[in-house]
C-alpha cells in the first residue's frame, strides 16, 4: 500500500549548504522529520549547484519518513546571475539596473521549462521576461 | 537563540512570480533561505487521514535572527515587499512571530527510537531505554545538532564495515566525526586509539559528550576541530569518513598519507551515481582492493592502501 502523506513543505535553500538553522529546522522539526538526515541528503544531491538557491518540495509521510524533489532555481536568481547583479531594482518601473539579451532570457526559459506553467518556449520566455522587468532588468535584442 | 519568523501573505494574479520576487527581497536582505506556503501543492500519493490542513493563502516566510537589527531589517523587508505589491497589483499583509531554537531542535526526538544498525551495534537515544540481547553492543547517543543518528543508511553502512574490518588494538581516525557515533562503535569493538576531526566545533562538543557517555573519556580519545591534513598524526590502521563524495575525493590523498601500508579506509556519504568518481580517486592515490556496497541509493566504499613500491 502506498504510504500516506502527512504534509508537504516547500522551501528555498542554498544548494549544498543545508543546515538545521531556519528555514529548515523549524519547517521540518514541527513535522517530526530528522533534520540532519534531510540536510545530509539535500547537500549530497545539490553539491554540484553550490552557490545557487534551490527550491525543494519535501513530502512527509505518516511514519515521519520523507522524500524530496529539487526544482530549478527561481527565475529571479537566474536572471540576476545572468545580468551579474547582486540585487534587483527597488523601483523597477523607473530604475533599470541591468540589461540582458533575448538569447539569455531564452536560455533561462529553457532551463525553467519543467517547473513553469508553460506549454511552449514562447510562453516560458514571456513569463521569464515578466520577472526580468519586475526586478528592473531590461531585455535587449 | 531566538528568531523572528516574518510571514508575508499575498494574493493576486501570478502567485509563482510573486513568490519568486518576495523570496528575492528576503535574499537581498541576507536571508537566503525561506519557507513557502503554496496552497495548490498536491502530493502524487494520497493525503493521509491525519494530514495537516493545507495553507489557505500563498505566503513566503523568512527567519531573522533576533538581535538589535531585527526590527530594522523586518521593516525594510516589509517596505520593499509593499512597493512590489503596489507595482504589480497584488495585495499583501505580513505577520511576525518569535520562535526559539529549542522548539525545533527537540521536536523530532519524539520519533527517534533504539535501533540495531549493525550485526551487534544498537544505537539508543539517551532518552529511551533498551534491554540488550545476546552479544549486543549498545551505544548511547544524543545527536543534538550534529550529524549521525545511526539510522541513516550512510551511518549504518559504515558501522557494518567497521564491524567487519576492525581488529583489536587498531588506531582509528574518523574524519568528519559529527555526533561521534562511528568512533564510539570503533571503540566498543576494541579499537586501541580513537581520533576524530571535524571542521564544525559544535560537532566536536557533541562528539566529546557522546564519547564520554559511552566510557571513552578524554584520556581514551583525541578530538580536534580542523581539517585532517593539519591535525591527525598517523599512522592509522583504519580511517573512516562519512561526509559527501565531493569532500571524500579531496580527502583521499591525505588519508593515504596517514594510513599505514595495508591499512583500510571506509568511505561513505556517497550517492550511487558518484561511486565511480570515488573509486577513481582511490586508485589514483595508491589504494587497491576497492569495493562498494549500496543501501537505499547510498554507497560505502572500502579499500586498502598499497605498500610503497
Amino acid at each position: 500500500m502506498a504510504k500516506k502523506v502527512m504534509a508537504q513543505i516547500k522551501l528555498q535553500v542554498s544548494a549544498g549548504k543545508a543546515n538545521p538553522s531556519p528555514p529548515i529546522g523549524p519547517a521540518l522539526g514541527q513535522h517530526g522529520v530528522n533534520i540532519m538526515d534531510f540536510c545530509k541528503a539535500f547537500n549530497a544531491r545539490t553539491q554540484n549547484d553550490a552557490g545557487m538557491i534551490i527550491p525543494v518540495v519535501i513530502t512527509v509521510y505518516q511514519d515521519r519518513t520523507f522524500t524530496f524533489i529539487t526544482k530549478t532555481p527561481p527565475a529571479s536568481v537566474l536572471l540576476k546571475k545572468a545580468a551579474k547583479i547582486a540585487s534587483g531594482s527597488s523601483n523597477p518601473k523607473l530604475n533599470k539596473v541591468a540589461k540582458i539579451s533575448r538569447n539569455e532570457v531564452e536560455e533561462i526559459a529553457r532551463l525553467k521549462m519543467p517547473d513553469l506553467n508553460a506549454y511552449d518556449l514562447d510562453t516560458a520566455v514571456k513569463i521569464i521576461s515578466g520577472t526580468a522587468r519586475s526586478i528592473g532588468i531590461e531585455i535587449v535584442q | 537563540m531566538k528568531w523572528i519568523a516574518l510571514k508575508i501573505i499575498f494574493e493576486g494574479e501570478n502567485p509563482a512570480m510573486m513568490e519568486d520576487l518576495l523570496a528575492a527581497v528576503f535574499a537581498d536582505h541576507g536571508i537566503s533561505g525561506v519557507s513557502i506556503d503554496q496552497p495548490d501543492l498536491e502530493p502524487e500519493e494520497g493525503w493521509g487521514d491525519d494530514a495537516l490542513p493545507k495553507p489557505e493563502f500563498p505566503a513566503v516566510t523568512g527567519y531573522i535572527p533576533k538581535n538589535g537589527d531585527a526590527e530594522k531589517r523586518m521593516d525594510a523587508i516589509v517596505k520593499e515587499a509593499s512597493e512590489l505589491a503596489l507595482a504589480f497589483g497584488f495585495s499583501l499583509r505580513s505577520q511576525s512571530a518569535e520562535i526559539d531554537e529549542e522548539d525545533w531542535a527537540e521536536s523530532w526526538k519524539a520519533f527517534f527510537w533504539p535501533e540495531k544498525i549493525g550485526r551487534r551495534i544498537v544505537v539508543k537515544p539517551t532518552w529511551r531505554s533498551y534491554e540488550p540481547e545476546g552479544d549486543d553492543i549498545v551505544l548511547e547517543i544524543d545527536p543534538g545538532m550534529a550529524f549521525g543518528t545511526g539510522t541513516h543508511p550512510t551511518t549504518s553502512l559504515c558501522i557494518q564495515k567497521i564491524e567487519a574490518l576492525i581488529r583489536p588494538g587498531d588506531a582509528v581516525l574518523d574524519v568528519g566525526t559529527g555526533s561521534g557515533i562511528l568512533l564510539m562503535a570503533a571503540g566498543a569493538l576494541g579499537a586501541g586509539r580513537l581520533v576524530g576531526v571535524d571542521n564544525d566545533s559544535v560537532a566536536i562538543e557533541v562528539a566529546a559528550a557522546n564519547l564520554s557517555l559511552n566510557g571513552f573519556g578524554p584520556e581514551k580519545r583525541d578530538l580536534f576541530v580542523g581539517n585532517l591534513a593539519e591535525k591527525a598524526q598517523g599512522p592509522f590502521d583504519l580511517v573512516v569518513a562519512n561526509i559527501l563524495a565531493e569532500v571524500v575525493v579531496i580527502l583521499i590523498p591525505d588519508i593515504g598519507r596517514v594510513l599505514r601500508p595495508g591499512g583500510r579506509v571506509i568511505l561513505s556519504g556517497i550517492i550511487e551515481e558518484k561511486v565511480p568518481m570515488v573509486m577513481d580517486a582511490l586508485k589514483a592515490s595508491g589504494f587497491s582492493e576497492s569495493r562498494y556496497e549500496l543501501d537505499r541509493g547510498w554507497a560505502v566504499c572500502v579499500a586498502s592502501l598499497n605498500a610503497p613500491a
